[in-house]
């Protein structure tokens, strides 16, 4: 029981980054490492505002999902916008993604230092029995939060004007361009949201594991495998990839080596690359 | 620049720096310029599939990790010198190149980054465990060849000319245009009739050969490897070096390594500091000069023109230029 | 030329190309058409080699080419054109055919006038030296056709060669296209939604639905046919 609840919560944080990496990825098409240092620079603010300036969880919350959104139009006016203009090949996406979280980790190394705080929440201290278990509340609001933003998610690009001009650019630039989506707009908008989920994971990870500057480096690359297997257009691909990768990681951390808890991911994703080279319900991830 | 001009550039720069380095500087000097060129071997090897390729291959420092902790159990069990650990262990990361490939290569370029990034926690993972291995330690029992520094600096010298060479011989046979057709556009390279795949394997496992090399050397040079030296985020920094230096050029590698490891010893009172400068000043050279350092050189240079990698003679690729149209992934 | 023989290929249950054959005989020019999603992109991808057929074969000249590997089907004479403008942006429209033409040809005097005699079809002599992105649409147009043509197929293979032309354009994309199996010896196969190109230059077209052909004639006869008219909802099929 203490297993699927484990892998239930590591399920949600994979998916929670996964639906922020495919919002960047689906309009620029650049692998949003970034996205971890987003999260981590969130964290220590949260953090920082809990411990230093003793701000309320609300208050620490809203500002926290405000910095990340602008923290992420930032990073795409300063970085990516620059290297979209050109066409420098498929590596220089992928690079500069990862000298921003390069910048951002030294940056919080040196603002922070390297010691690891939690955030606290007003349910931290909290305990829920569901079936017979306890699980703590961090737990059970880290699968809520993830829960909440899939659904605002959907809503956002479905029923907003914006969210449909992110889909629309997703799905084909030049067609979206033709009907008049407003191109500039849509990437800060589509980063803006991205910083918001960031800041979101930021709390809801940060509550669970103590927060520090490269706190996110790992399972980013994690989420990553959940975004190729799990296709990048379709919101079920991604839950079942998140289950399927959290599942796989805390079953083989439980019963073959906590030791080799990074590798159970890439495992997967050899496994489901090797049956279905198109990934589990996507088609963009082969090459032409 | 034809092959023969290239080995006059190459013996000249290995010549007179050689003798520089050797006789003239100080050990201090002596032991960057060892790191230096160590890196180059490396970041050459990485230039084939991702500079001229244009593949963002970010797993480089995963096949010197497994070069060198080849070459580490192998003298520490079986007692073997360098001089068969530099023939054979390259081998031994080719083939793991090889059998990584198969899956990875058929990977959209993007996708294919992030799976080079997790080759590199695998490796860390599965050595950070081998306790045999020294674990998260690391371990030693490295023995250089020769009496000396001078010597040692020598066989440096002398491999990572052959592996310059090496590579700008391999850049003017087709392999080289097919590459550097394939980064220009994928999808239309193959149309007509350029085995895309195949080089892009060739270009791959030739890195991870390189790759052994430069992990061979870096165990001989420190003494002591461990886990982190071959870490993604090391891999990381040789793409860092390789884009600096300017990636699908010749000099590109020498000069990214001589900024990368020359950088951070310019700024050695700030330590974390340091790494934030490098990420910013990459930020700013993507942005502003992708052609790195080599290719503003070859601006400033100005006799260029489209140039067709083949039968005049001509291996340098033309820089990557604006272009509305659809380029492939 | 070209026979494809109940060719298939499914994407997750849905039947993008469903039990498909026609032929191409040697030096015509054959048109295929179908409204958006009748399976025309995958067609081309399976034709290609991009896409693995799930049943069925293509043959090339009498050889069986249905393993063979992309690149492998250009060797032996196939060759195609892009929906979408992809060319070499940062190279001249020489250097574009050239690189081509060096994939086929035998030594490096036979690539150069494989290449010039590519841009002289074409009629882009004059602009040879100019780069890519700077010729107009057109021209990249035929350039692309060029590059096509440049490594001597016995096939090729045009994916909506006129889309963004209209009158004299598309005119003189229409006459050089119909040059093709008499002076370059090659066959075409043509894939296109514009009317007046597919009814002028095709002397047999192939109409797709839902990834089965439903028709298939001579242009006179495909255009009176009431299930091509209907499959287009009688807007492009009778107004062309």
């Amino acid at each position: 029981m203490q297993l699927l609840v484990d892998a239930a919560t590591l399920g949600s944080l994979y998916c929670l980054l996964a639906i922020g990496l495919s919002l960047v990825y689906g309009v620029i098409g650049i692998p949003h490492f970034a996205h971890a240092g987003v999260i981590a620079t969130v964290a220590l603010l949260a953090v920082f505002m809990q411990t230093a300036l003793h701000f309320p969880f609300v208050i620490v919350a809203v500002l926290a999902l405000l910095t990340g959104g602008v923290l992420a139009v930032a990073i795409e006016r300063f970085a990516y916008a620059p290297i979209m203009s050109r066409n420098k090949g498929p590596a220089a996406g992928p690079a500069v993604a990862l000298g921003v979280l390069l910048v951002l980790g030294s940056a919080n190394l040196m603002t922070w230092g390297g010691q690891r705080q939690i955030v606290s929440t007003p349910y931290s201290g909290d305990n829920v029995n569901v079936f017979g278990s306890n699980v703590s509340g961090v737990r059970i609001a880290m699968i809520a939060w993830a829960i909440v933003s899939i659904v605002a998610l959907q809503i956002f690009l479905k029923r907003t004007r914006i969210g449909r001009s992110i889909v629309a650019l997703s799905q084909d630039a030049d067609a979206a361009r033709l009907m008049g989506v407003q191109v500039r707009l849509t990437y800060m908008s589509a980063f803006f949201v991205s910083g918001l989920l960031a800041g979101v994971a930021a709390l809801a990870y940060g509550g669970l594991a103590p927060a520090y500057p490269y706190m996110a480096d790992t399972v980013i690359l994690n989420a990553f495998v959940v975004v190729i297997i799990g296709g990048m257009g379709s919101i079920f691909g991604a839950i079942a990839a998140s289950l399927l990768v959290a599942f796989a990681q805390v079953l083989g951390t439980e019963f073959i080596s906590s030791d080799y808890t990074p590798i159970y991911a890439f495992v997967v994703l050899l496994v489901v690359l090797s049956i279905k080279p198109n990934g589990l319900f996507g088609r963009q991830v082969r090459t032409a | 620049m034809t092959m023969s001009r290239y080995v006059v550039g190459t013996l000249v720069i290995a010549i007179v720096g050689g003798a520089y380095v050797l006789f003239v500087a100080s050990p201090y000097l002596q032991a960057v310029t060892a790191v230096i060129l160590i890196y180059t071997v490396a970041v050459s090897g990485l230039n084939l599939l991702a500079g001229y390729g244009g593949y963002p291959n970010l797993g480089q420092a995963t096949f010197m990790g497994v070069a060198a902790y080849f070459s580490a159990w192998a003298t520490n069990n079986i007692d073997w010198g360098f001089w068969p650990l530099l023939l054979v262990a390259p081998l031994i990361a080719a083939g793991v190149a090889l059998v990584v490939a198969l899956p990875l290569l058929r990977l959209k370029g993007q996708y294919f980054a992030i799976a080079t990034l997790l080759l590199g926690v695998v490796l860390t993972t599965i050595l950070a465990n081998a306790k045999n291995l020294g674990g998260s330690v690391g371990i030693g029992g490295f023995d250089r060849p020769g009496t000396g520094s001078v010597q040692w600096l020598t066989v440096l010298i002398v491999i990572t000319a052959l592996v310059t060479l090496g590579c700008a011989r391999v850049v003017t046979l087709p392999v080289g245009r097919h590459l550097l057709a394939i980064r220009r556009d994928e999808s239309l390279s193959e149309s007509i009739g350029i085995p895309v795949y195949r080089r892009k394997l060739q270009a791959f496992v030739l890195g991870g050969l390189i790759g052994g090399v430069a992990g061979v050397l870096l165990s001989y040079n420190s003494y002591f490897i461990s886990p982190d030296l071959f870490s993604f985020y090391e891999s990381f920094l040789l793409f860092v070096a390789l884009i600096v230096g300017g990636s699908g050029t010749v000099s590109g590698p020498l000069l990214g390594s001589a900024f990368m490891v020359g950088l951070p010893e310019l700024f050695r009172f700030a330590a974390e500091g340091r790494y934030l400068t490098m990420g910013l000043v990459f930020i700013i050279v993507m942005a502003i000069a992708p052609d790195g350092i080599a290719g503003l050189g070859q601006r400033l240079a100005a006799s260029m023109s489209p140039l067709l990698p083949n039968s005049r003679g001509r291996p340098e690729p033309a820089p990557a230029t604006p272009t509305p149209m659809k380029t492939g992934v | 030329m070209l026979e494809v023989s109940n060719l298939r290929r499914s994407f997750g249950g849905v039947k993008a190309v469903d039990d498909v054959s026609f032929t191409v005989d040697k030096n015509s020019i054959v048109g295929v058409i179908g409204p958006n999603g009748a399976g025309k992109s995958t067609l081309v991808s399976l034709l290609m080699g991009n896409t693995k057929q799930m049943g069925g074969t293509i043959r090339l000249g009498g050889v069986d080419i249905s393993k063979y590997a992309p690149h492998r089907r250009v060797h032996v004479g196939l060759a195609r054109t892009f929906q979408e403008t992809r060319l070499f942006g940062d190279l001249s429209a020489r250097d574009n055919v050239l690189l081509a033409a060096t994939e086929h040809a035998r030594g490096v005097d036979d690539a150069l006038r494989q290449t010039d005699d590519c841009l002289e079809f074409v009629g882009l002599t004059g602009v040879a030296d100019t780069v890519a992105t700077k010729l107009n649409h057109l021209e990249q147009r035929l350039l692309m056709l060029a590059t096509g043509l440049a490594s001597g197929p016995r096939l090729i293979l045009l994916d909506e060669p006129a889309v963004g032309t209209a009158g004299h354009e598309l005119t003189r994309m229409i006459e050089t296209i119909e040059r093709i199996p008499r002076e370059r010896d090659c066959s075409v196969l043509l894939i296109d939604h514009n009317m007046r190109l597919v009814m002028s230059v095709c002397s047999h077209l192939i109409v797709l639905d839902f990834g089965k052909v439903i028709a298939s004639g001579e242009p006179a006869e495909i255009r009176a046919d009431p299930r091509v008219i209907e499959a287009y909802f009688g807007s492009e099929a009778v107004h062309g």
